[in-house]
């Protein structure tokens, strides 16, 4: 089993990995192809994961097992907690960026945003804006 | 500044946290700027509850409405956050975009609107 500190840099990696894939495409994909846009939020959406999570880890000592189950659609359980958790550990700031990139992140799987964005100056736009937010949570998280 | 941020005092100090509690918020929430409904789903009991926001528009302006109900959300978990807590309740939430060409916004069949504006 890998030690707190080889998971927490983990989580960084990863977070890092991401931004560096998000880079890439919002300078050499979305101006040709700004459908691809939505999956760029996807990506966003996991870096923030990424750093929040290695935050919690850090500085909360917390793998915080605070999943608190709720009713999914179907009657199932899902997991959840981890957006409470960036609000209660990381501050409303964090929060409230958390949850936007979460919502956005969730919403463009099975929503046809890629209409919103045939045009690529609108498709960078909106991604520059929610990437205000990744920047907001990497500062707020990176060492 | 909303006015139903407060719960009833016999709901804290009677029952606890209950689904309930949350109508007089999602009415609250219809009425900030370009909220255009709130639903409720409720839980197999009376402890928990998602609560749905759709707020009109994809641009910056509406990113900025989207940004402020997240916080006016995030505030009022916060503040009631221990009696949640001490009750049990599971409160979770989505804010969703309201945009024509988006078609609908994805909320369960069992949810309650509470306010369409």
């Amino acid at each position: 089993m890998a030690s707190p500190r080889r998971v927490i840099e983990g989580h960084y990696n990863q977070a890092r990995h991401n931004e560096a894939v998000l880079d890439y495409l919002m300078e050499h994909v979305i101006p040709e192809r700004p459908e691809f846009a939505d999956w760029v939020l996807v990506v966003m959406q996991y870096a923030a994961f990424h750093y929040t999570k290695a935050k919690i880890l850090r500085d909360f000592d917390a793998d915080v097992k605070i999943h608190r189950s709720r009713r999914g659609e179907a009657g199932e359980v899902e997991e959840t907690g981890h957006n409470e958790l960036v609000s209660d550990c990381l501050g409303e700031d964090v929060g409230v960026a958390y949850r936007e990139l979460y919502f956005r992140g969730q919403e463009v799987r099975y929503r046809p945003f890629f209409k919103m964005w045939s045009d690529p100056a609108k498709a960078l736009q909106e991604l520059r804006l929610q990437k205000l937010h990744l920047d907001t949570i990497r500062a707020a998280c990176t060492p | 500044m909303l006015q139903n941020m407060a719960l009833p005092k016999r709901t804290l100090a009677d029952m606890g946290f209950q689904t309930d509690d949350l109508r007089p918020f999602c009415l609250d929430l219809s009425r900030l700027p370009g909220v255009s409904g709130t639903w409720l789903l409720r839980g197999p009991s009376d402890r928990d509850g998602m609560v749905y926001v759709t707020v009109r528009g994809f641009d910056v302006e509406a990113h900025a409405r989207r940004l402020n109900v997240i916080r006016t959300v995030e505030r009022y978990r916060t503040q009631h956050r221990d009696a949640m807590v001490e009750s049990d309740f599971i409160f979770d939430y989505a804010v969703l975009v309201d945009d024509s060409d988006l078609g609908e916004p994805h909320i369960p069949r069992g949810a309650e609107l509470i306010a369409a504006a």
